[in-house]
């Protein structure tokens, strides 16, 4: 693909960004909240409050079987003494970034969606079992990281369309990486225009990281564990067939990644073994997101 | 509710003052998190458990400024825990004001959050109370309970990941110093067994030096100090235990181990230890040889249990050969006076006279061996006192030869003796004794037709006594042994009788008199006994042989 015709693309993949709605004004104030150590659980609860819609959603997932708390949660200030800030916030982002990707006009993207969500799914799962493996607390981040780590293919499969239909149809043909694919035919790929995404909606940095270097962690910076956290989950739900992100080829484990995560192979069993009881644990996750 | 909560929320759609709110905010954590970092630091190099708990505790009042808190820690059961510290609140009363409900419990560990428990005056009441998980590298410590104040400005998110960064890094200080008490309990029974252990034990490295050595080891070899750990074993031991050292440490390098070793170890002048000393080699978790370790046991005491089993082994001997002694005279003497009674005619005087003069001999063997025995158990028991008197040695000789014809038989026995001797004090009934014990000895095992021959002079500033026999002779490896208690010649295995007491019993009589007995033999040309007694000084009068 010539050099015009990359820039037309990335012309038009900007003007679908364009179009896409903005994630509602609760989260960017939770956001800023979250930037202040001093912000208080009331703080928040109240910011959340102020979305009807939001409050019944955060009860709901906080009060799911995802998070197994044994009594009843009643109010989002409980929520958030008893599940952390942390949670909460990825809560809000997931819940808000769901309503807008997958109901956007009624219309059913390029790919089969549901073995699309399966498959972030699946990388999530594998994101939060490596985490813990690895000894981090953060495993609700990798979590979130995983579920939007291929946010991009939202954009060029469900957004964009047109144009698309002949990446997908490149790469069952030639058994290509959608990624080689999506580079050939369109000269951007799903990592660039999910970052472009993420950045209008003023995503977490470290998830915008882990959607832009999922695929070569290497220029990931600060974040390169967390991008080689979710690299090396992307690579685990294709192994172990979970759902499909739209290829069916698996692609090569980047070997510095491998050295930073310091996983022996003993460890890998483990991880493997696990991956599937926080699948079933995700999926509820998932089922009420989507109701 | 707070104020600053307020504010906050009040300007939320103002960014410039949210953002410079933060940035401040986020300027505070920072300095909070280097002086964290370095009370961490502290915490985390105590081995103390109670020095541990204190500074936890200090810093989380710092951070939540609690009306009371408990800390609790797992046992080694599964789920269960107990009250390890209190602060503001007695024991007693926790029980009666808490109840954990295990469910909630196990979900705040199992997440590893500080979390404030819904229900228990949470909201609108006046406290709050909060779990903070103690867990370590995945290692279920303990957990804190906290009672706060319904302040907003305590659980905010700076907190919660202060708090919880704290807990992570007390686990891990509790756990270290859990492993450290356990290393060092482990190491003090070590040392116990090792310290009271009933052998020496000394073990070397590689190099030769002392790597350990206990209590034991120091008093058996007679080391001057214990506190030689780290030093070359051959600077620390004589030239007798280096000697030794290197042939056991050599043979255990070449077989893998040396078993009962026997030293008979001198530390000091005028006591020595029979030490048996086993040595095998140490390995390291490969295999390679990496020292020795040398156990010493002393060997006193076995022996000597060993040499009481011998004596005993002995005195069964005896009893059972006086018994035989005592019992072939009492046969003689038993059938003799039947025959008198019932065959030897009462006008037959000529028979009776032989028959009775028969068992008169068997009675005075009795008596000789009677007296003997009380001889014995007076040396043993210790009641053995001389009267000294002035004898001449001479006459003592005259008198046992007199005695010794009414059974010589068969054997001549000459006597020589010298001109002016000088005279002994002695008592004369056991010097007496002493010489008939050595003659009838001599006599005992001649062959028929030959000479026991007794010689006194004076030699020297000694007057001796030699009686020489033409017998069968003592083997040479008993002659050490023929003045021992109980000792009998193999010889008397071939027919001859004997209590195996004459001669101890001699040997002791002349010892007390400050005299000496001694022994030569030929096998099959006969023995020489020579008794010496000293004379008093003045009394010199020589002398040259003569006969009687
Ligand atoms: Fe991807
Ligand atoms: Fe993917």
């Amino acid at each position: 693909m010539d050099r015009t015709t990359c820039q037309e693309m990335l012309k038009i993949v900007l003007e679908v960004i364009q179009d896409i709605p903005t994630l509602p004004n609760v989260v960017y104030h939770l956001t800023r909240l979250m930037e202040n150590p001093a912000t208080s659980a009331l703080q928040v609860s109240e910011v959340i409050s102020r979305d009807q819609a939001l409050t019944a959603k955060v009860l709901k997932l906080v009060n799911s079987a995802y998070y197994g708390f044994p009594r009843k949660i009643n109010t989002v200030s409980q929520a958030v003494v008893i599940l952390g800030y942390n949670n909460i916030r990825n809560l809000v982002f997931t819940t808000s970034v769901f309503d807008v990707v997958v109901k956007p006009n009624g219309s059913e993207p390029l790919f089969n969606k549901v073995k699309f969500w399966e498959h972030s799914l699946g990388c999530a799962a594998s994101a939060k079992i490596i985490t813990k493996k690895m000894g981090f607390k953060k495993t609700e981040e990798t979590f979130i990281a995983g579920l939007l780590h291929d946010l991009g293919k939202i954009v060029l499969y469900h957004f964009l369309e047109g144009e698309s239909a002949e990446v997908l149809m490149v790469a069952a043909e030639r058994d290509l990486l959608l990624i080689e694919a999506e580079q050939e035919v369109l000269g951007i790929n799903h990592t660039y225009a999910g970052k472009l995404l993420a950045d209008k909606w003023n995503l977490p940095r470290d998830i915008t990281a882990a959607i832009s270097f999922h695929h070569n962690p290497l220029p990931a910076g600060d974040n390169f564990r967390l991008c080689s956290i979710i690299h090396l989950a992307d690579i685990l739900s294709r192994c172990l067939n979970i759902g499909s992100g739209g290829d069916n080829k698996i692609p090569l484990l980047n070997e510095r990644s491998w050295e930073v995560l310091n996983l022996s192979w003993d460890k890998m069993k483990h991880i493997l073994s696990e991956v599937e009881t926080e699948m079933e644990k995700a999926q509820a996750f998932i089922n009420l997101l989507e109701a | 509710m707070d104020t600053t909560g307020e504010k906050n929320i009040s300007v939320l759609g103002d960014d410039p003052g949210l953002l410079k709110a933060a940035m401040i905010s986020q300027q505070d954590e920072i300095s909070q998190l280097t002086w964290l970092c370095d009370s961490m630091e502290k915490l985390l190099s105590l081995h103390n458990q109670e020095q541990i708990q204190e500074g936890f505790l200090l810093l989380v009042e710092e951070i939540t400024n609690y009306r009371h808190c408990v800390l609790y820690l797992f046992g080694d059961a599964p789920h269960q825990y107990s009250i390890q510290a209190c602060r503001g609140i007695t024991a007693e009363e926790v029980q009666t004001k808490y109840q954990l409900e295990a469910d909630i419990l196990r979900w705040v560990i199992k997440e590893n959050r500080w979390t404030v428990i819904p229900g228990e005056g949470n909201g609108n009441e006046d406290f709050w109370v909060s779990i903070l998980p103690l867990v370590s590298a995945g290692k279920e410590i303990g957990f804190l309970l906290l009672n706060t104040c319904p302040d907003q400005r305590i659980f905010t998110q700076g907190n919660l990941r202060r708090l919880t960064y704290i807990a992570s890094y007390v686990a891990l200080a509790l756990e270290n110093g859990r492993l450290y008490q356990n290393i060092v309990n482990t190491k003090n029974y070590l040392k116990d067994i090792i310290e009271n252990i009933n052998e020496g034990i000394l073990t070397l490295g590689i190099d030769g030096n002392i790597s350990l050595l206990n209590r034991n080891v120091t008093a058996l070899l007679g080391l001057a100090s214990a506190d030689i750990v780290g030093q070359s074993c051959q600077h620390c031991l004589s030239p007798e235990l280096k000697r030794a050292f290197d042939i056991i440490i050599g043979q255990t390098f070449k077989q893998g181990y040396v078993m009962d070793y026997r030293l008979d170890h001198t530390p000091q002048e005028g006591q020595s230890i029979p030490l048996a000393i086993n040595c095998s080699l140490l390995r390291d978790e490969k295999g390679v040889p990496n020292g020795v370790i040398i156990t010493l046991r002393d060997l006193t005491t076995s022996l000597e249990l060993q040499r009481f089993r011998e004596l005993d082994a002995m005195k069964d001997e005896f009893i059972s050969n006086v018994s035989h002694e005592l019992r072939t005279p009492l046969g003689i003497i038993t059938s003799y006076i039947e025959a008198l009674l019932e065959r030897v005619k009462p006008e037959d005087l000529a028979t009776q006279r032989k028959f009775l003069s028969i068992a008169n001999q068997a009675c005075d063997r009795i008596t000789g061996l009677v007296n003997n025995l009380l001889d014995l158990s007076q040396i043993e028991s210790g009641r053995f006192f001389l009267d000294l008197k002035r004898v001449n040695l001479k006459d003592i000789a005259v008198s046992v030869v007199k005695s010794l014809e009414l059974c010589q038989g068969e054997v001549e026995v000459q006597l020589a003796l010298a001109q002016d001797l000088p005279y002994i004090l002695a008592d004369e009934e056991k010097i007496y004794q002493a010489i008939l014990n050595i003659a009838s000895n001599a006599l005992k095992y001649s062959p028929v037709g030959r000479t026991v021959l007794i010689k006194v002079f004076k030699d020297n500033n000694m007057v001796k006594l030699m009686v020489h026999d033409e017998g069968v002779g003592i083997p040479e490896d008993e002659l050490p042994y023929v003045f021992e208690k109980f000792y009998r010649s193999s010889s008397s295995a071939a027919g001859f009788q004997g209590s195996g007491l004459g001669l101890p019993i001699a040997k002791h009589i002349v010892e007390a008199h400050q005299g000496t007995i001694e022994v030569e033999s030929t096998l099959g040309k006969g023995s020489i006994f020579t008794i010496s007694l000293p004379f008093p000084d003045g009394n010199e009068r020589g002398g040259s042989y003569g006969g009687e």
